[in-house]
């Protein structure tokens, strides 16, 4: 039937008159008819017309019901409402800008959280069911895991029927011919990694298996480098290009939005036959489940899988892999640490937007209370309580979305400031912006902020007794107090919580401040030169040592050495080892980072030899194969022995696996490897012209500009080979500040939220007390014609405001131990119940509270009782 | 604004306000005034029926077909509107009566044992 009443409404709005139109006389006949059988009933004339009233209730709700019955009065009323609302915040210019520019702070903070997060969270997550998607790895049962060699790779895709694909990807590079030339990043993956990803070409097409078995010279190109590389050519399907000196076809190029893991530049085929020297690589296995199993279901699976491959392979049982993790993508790429500071992050700024609402909400309780009067004579003219709670919220609805107007605007600018830091240049990530994510987001809260702050108000305002209110100001009870005072309450210790958790993250940053590097960043310029068509280790040698002898001989340069890794650079090459006290297998369980390093490189960073000696120019290819190991290791190995003359047995990439056993010359300091904020780990040093490696980042200590020496080692080293490309330079100081720059962002705002939260809890408190000085303004005038100093009035009130602060802090303790213990893997070298940091929160908060409280008992305190009593 | 208990009368369910102005046009047109009074009477003054409440459903009972209104004029010569039950609306009556019924049978028969248990 419900056709039916549509058409009725349409009919209603387009015919007039409209059949509720005659209403008013219909009720009015209504009512004479009563009064008529009133009178014929026998009662006086009066009598009769007030009963007959008394009879029908109330008209105008009468009317008004009538009226919406026919539906389509609710945009009417809207209208009405909001032209009402805009005039009484007009009225008010004081009110609505405090009240503004609260709700703009508290959704401007939202806002610009959220959208870190979107960008963050679900940006590197685009991918069709990033649920079903993982990483496979092959586990020690005790829980270390590695990549899988081919062959376990193999195994795995042929026999895993919980996946849809299995998918696996290889490290390489090539140089592309150019000027200046460029190195290219690239992964070899096999053919349905596409599928695994569920990303397709958006020019051309992928790679089949075909080409991959036969190991066709095709490529897919990333969007960027199509773009920067190519100038976005539209023909660039089928062209040739040229990499490491050979020609390769181009047959795609994938979406701007589309990169998995790392920046890869490019992907070319991964040849796995049973005779490709691939065969024993490490690989980075993606897989996808179908869409009927689970995770848990493919790991269980694979975890049988890895017992029957561990039983057929006996490198695999030796190595001690005989197990899988199946590692789900979400955690592979956001990580504890990221999902632990967006939380931390997200629970602020939910902090600051209820600290917000409840100030909002104080100030419209506040704003009820004067508007009583008005509100009683809409009730008592017959307007429903609904009718005027629905009035109230849409003024509250009005502020909040001029709030949130104004918000986003603040949230836009600062986006925009904050998208260019390097922090948020996660590989993978898309750049930090409002989109139409963080608009939906955005509506959603402050549709949310206007509800949890009108409602109870609105509800509050509209119970008024008429008779009361509409006599003149009555002192009756304050009716409101206790939900002002717990508003207070509220906001304090949610304050409590925000400052505690900011003072965590400052000692923290200051504790990272602190850490010594291991090395000395001034005056160090740092960058990858990686040779990618060099093979035979004398041509790798010759180039190098070419390289830096041109280099070395630059005015102002003090020194020039290579290194596999740099400090802080986030990865680097492994090392199996080990003593030769420990048993054979003890190889396959250690490992350290690698460094294969030039004579001089210790002298050039800075980073101490503190026993035996440095490598030097006696060690060469045929002379004693050496090695120098870090403190650490040092410790951990030999306890308090001096390793120097000991022997260490290691095994690497660089001598193809085998087992080499080399005298321990010197120990080095330790250096921070990969981040600041982790303890020491196993180093070991191998001399450069023992193990050439063609993977090389060159360090350069020079007090020349690097605006003048870049240049001259782009010449230098391009006089010796014009087509090798130099990648990633950086002074080891921008390095050291770009380590800091997640903490540094993460204190910063954290900080700036709760300095905001402290403000308006001020605010808050201040605008309360203001009030209750107010309302006890003749009271206090009594007190002083009866002999009262003002001390003693600014106790009494000083009292009434502190007691709200007190309470707010000791919830706010309790609270802040709670959830400060989340962020324990947050924070560095200090306790998340620090005392430094939760007495300062507790004396900046009451220090505020006492200032906010003050102002206004002072003010009251002062004043005239002569005026105070008149105050009525 | 709160309204006076009144002991011996009782309010109506929702809902089944629609049902009785149905009912009472059964016997032909009537204006609103008219339709209350028959309520009144009708549930020996049982009913409690806030006049004013009448009318919001007369304009539903109209949106939905079941009733059509026409101006015309009352026996002590005023001019009143009349309401008219149409074809739909007698089907609709029909229905929920059964409905009413089958609804007042499922009660009855929940609150009987309790009844007889208090008796015992």
């Amino acid at each position: 039937m419900s056709w039916r009443r549509d058409l009725a409404k349409l009919g209603a709005l387009f015919h007039q008159p409209k059949p509720v139109d005659d209403l008013e006389d219909e009720i009015r006949a209504h009512l004479e008819m009563e009064e008529q059988e009133n009178l014929e009933s026998g009662m006086p004339p009066d009598e009769a017309h007030y009963a007959a009233l008394r009879r029908f209730g109330n008209v105008t709700l009468a009317e008004e019901r009538s009226r919406e019955m026919w539906g389509w009065n609710w945009a009417e009323t809207l209208g009405q409402d909001l032209r009402f609302g805009l005039r009484m915040l007009l009225k008010n210019p004081g009110f609505t800008t405090v009240a503004v520019m609260t709700i703009a702070l508290g959704i401007a903070s939202t806002t610009i959280v959220f959208s870190v997060f979107n960008a963050v969270v679900f940006g590197q997550l685009r991918y069709g069911h990033p649920e079903r998607m993982a990483l496979v790895w092959a586990a020690e049962p005790r829980g270390r895991f590695t990549n899988p060699p081919a062959p376990v790779y193999l195994a795995w895709r042929d026999r895993a029927t919980a996946f849809e694909s299995l998918a696996a990807l290889a490290d390489t590079s090539f140089d592309l011919r150019g000027n200046p030339p460029v190195r290219l990043g690239a992964a070899q993956a096999t053919a349905n990694f596409f599928r695994a990803v569920d990303v397709q070409p958006e020019l051309g097409r992928a790679f089949t298996e075909e080409e991959g078995h036969r190991g066709a010279r095709v490529l897919v190109l990333s969007h960027s480098v199509w773009k920067n590389d190519f100038a976005s050519d539209a023909r660039i399907l089928g062209q040739t290009v040229v990499l490491n000196g050979a020609p390769w076809t181009v047959i795609g190029v994938m979406p701007a939005s589309f990169s998995f893991v790392r920046n890869d530049d490019l992907w070319v085929p991964l040849e796995l036959g049973p005779n490709h020297p691939m065969k024993h690589s490490s690989l980075l296995v993606v897989g996808r489940v179908r869409p009927g199993s689970s995770l848990e279901q493919a790991n269980a699976q694979l975890q049988t899988l890895q017992g029957q491959v561990a039983a057929e392979m006996p490198q695999v049982a030796a190595s001690g892999l005989t197990s899988v993790r199946v590692m789900p993508l979400k955690e592979f790429l956001l990580g504890a640490n990221v999902t632990h500071m967006m939380s931390v992050l997200l629970g602020a700024v939910g902090f600051v937007l209820l600290i917000a609402c409840s100030n909002v909400a104080n100030l419209l309780l506040a704003r009820g209370t004067a508007r009583r009067k008005e509100v009683a004579m809409r009730l008592s003219l017959g307007a429903s309580r609904g009718r005027v709670v629905r009035q109230l919220l849409t003024e509250t609805g009005l502020l909040a979305a001029i709030g949130a107007a104004v918000g986003l605007l603040l949230a836009a600018v600062t986006v925009r400031y904050i998208a260019g830091l390097p922090v948020l240049q996660a590989p993978g990530a898309p750049s930090v912006a409002v989109d139409a994510g963080v608009l939906a987001f955005t509506m959603a809260v402050t549709c949310l902020t206007a509800l949890v702050c009108g409602l109870g108000p609105a509800w509050r305002v509209s119970k008024v007794q008429l008779t009361e209110s509409l006599k003149t100001t009555a002192i009756g009870a304050d009716r409101h107090r206790r939900l002002r005072d717990s508003l207070v309450i509220a906001e304090v210790a949610l304050s409590v919580v925000l400052l505690a958790g900011a003072g965590l993250l400052v000692r923290s940053f200051v504790n990272l401040l602190r850490v010594n590097p291991g090395f000395d960043p001034a005056d160090l310029l740092t960058m990858e030169v990686s040779l990618s068509r060099y093979q035979e280790p004398a041509a790798i040698r010759g180039f190098y040592h070419e390289a830096l002898e041109r280099v070395r001989a630059l005015p102002g340069v003090e020194g020039a050495d290579l290194c596999t890794t740099l400090p802080l650079i986030g990865w680097n090459y492994g090392i199996a080892f080990r003593s030769e006290d420990q048993p054979k297998d003890a190889l396959q369980r250690q490992s350290a980072n690698l460094q294969v390093v030039t004579d001089g490189y210790f002298q050039t960073t800075g980073l101490p030899v503190v026993g035996g000696r440095s490598f030097a120019a006696q060690d060469t290819a045929a002379s004693l194969p050496v090695a120098i190991i870090n403190r650490h290791l040092a410790q951990r190995l030999f306890k308090d022995q001096n390793p120097v003359g000991l022997r260490l047995i290691v095994s690497s990439p660089l001598d193809r696996g085998a087992e080499v056993a080399r005298q321990i010359v010197g120990v080095a300091a330790d250096m921070k490897d990969e981040r600041l904020n982790e303890p020491a780990s196993d180093d070991v040093y191998l001399p450069y012209e023992q193990s050439p490696a063609p993977w090389e980042y060159m360090v350069v200590r020079s007090h020349a500009k690097s605006v003048t020496l870049v240049p001259a080692i782009r010449t230098g080293i391009a006089s010796v080979d014009r087509d090798q490309p130099i990648e990633d330079i950086a002074s080891m100081q921008q390095r050291l500040d770009e380590s800091l720059s997640g903490p540094r962002f993460a204190v910063a705002l954290l900080g700036t939220f709760a300095l905001l939260a402290l403000a308006m809890a001020a605010v808050g408190i201040y605008g309360v007390m203001s009030y209750i000085a107010g309302r006890r303004l003749p009271e206090l005038g009594l007190r002083m014609a009866l002999g009262a100093r003002p001390v003693e009035l600014v106790r009494i009130l000083l009292w009434s405001g502190l007691r709200l602060a007190l309470a707010g802090c000791a919830i706010g303790m309790a609270g802040a131990f709670v959830v400060t213990r989340a962020m324990s893997s947050a924070v560095f070298g200090v306790s998340p119940r620090d005392p430094l940091a939760f007495t300062l929160a507790l004396t900046i908060i009451l220090a505020a509270a006492v200032v906010a409280t003050a102002l206004p008992a002072r003010r009251a305190a002062s004043i005239d009782p002569i005026v105070a009593l008149r105050y009525e | 604004m709160a309204k006076q208990p009144s002991g011996d009368r009782i309010e109506l369910v929702y809902g089944s306000l629609d049902m009785l102005i149905l009912r009472t046009l059964r016997w032909g047109p009537t204006h609103g005034h008219g339709i209350a009074k028959s309520i009144e009477r009708l549930s020996e003054e049982t009913l409690k029926v806030e006049h004013g409440s009448l009318y919001p459903a007369l304009q539903r009972l109209q949106q939905e077909g079941w009733i059509t209104a026409e101006w015309g004029v009352s026996k002590n010569k005023q001019r009143a509107k009349f309401y008219r039950l149409t074809a739909a609306g007698r089907r609709q009556l029909v229905a929920e009566t059964s409905r009413w019924e089958r609804f007042v049978r499922a009660i009855t028969g929940v609150l009987k044992p309790a009844e007889s248990e208090e008796g015992q």
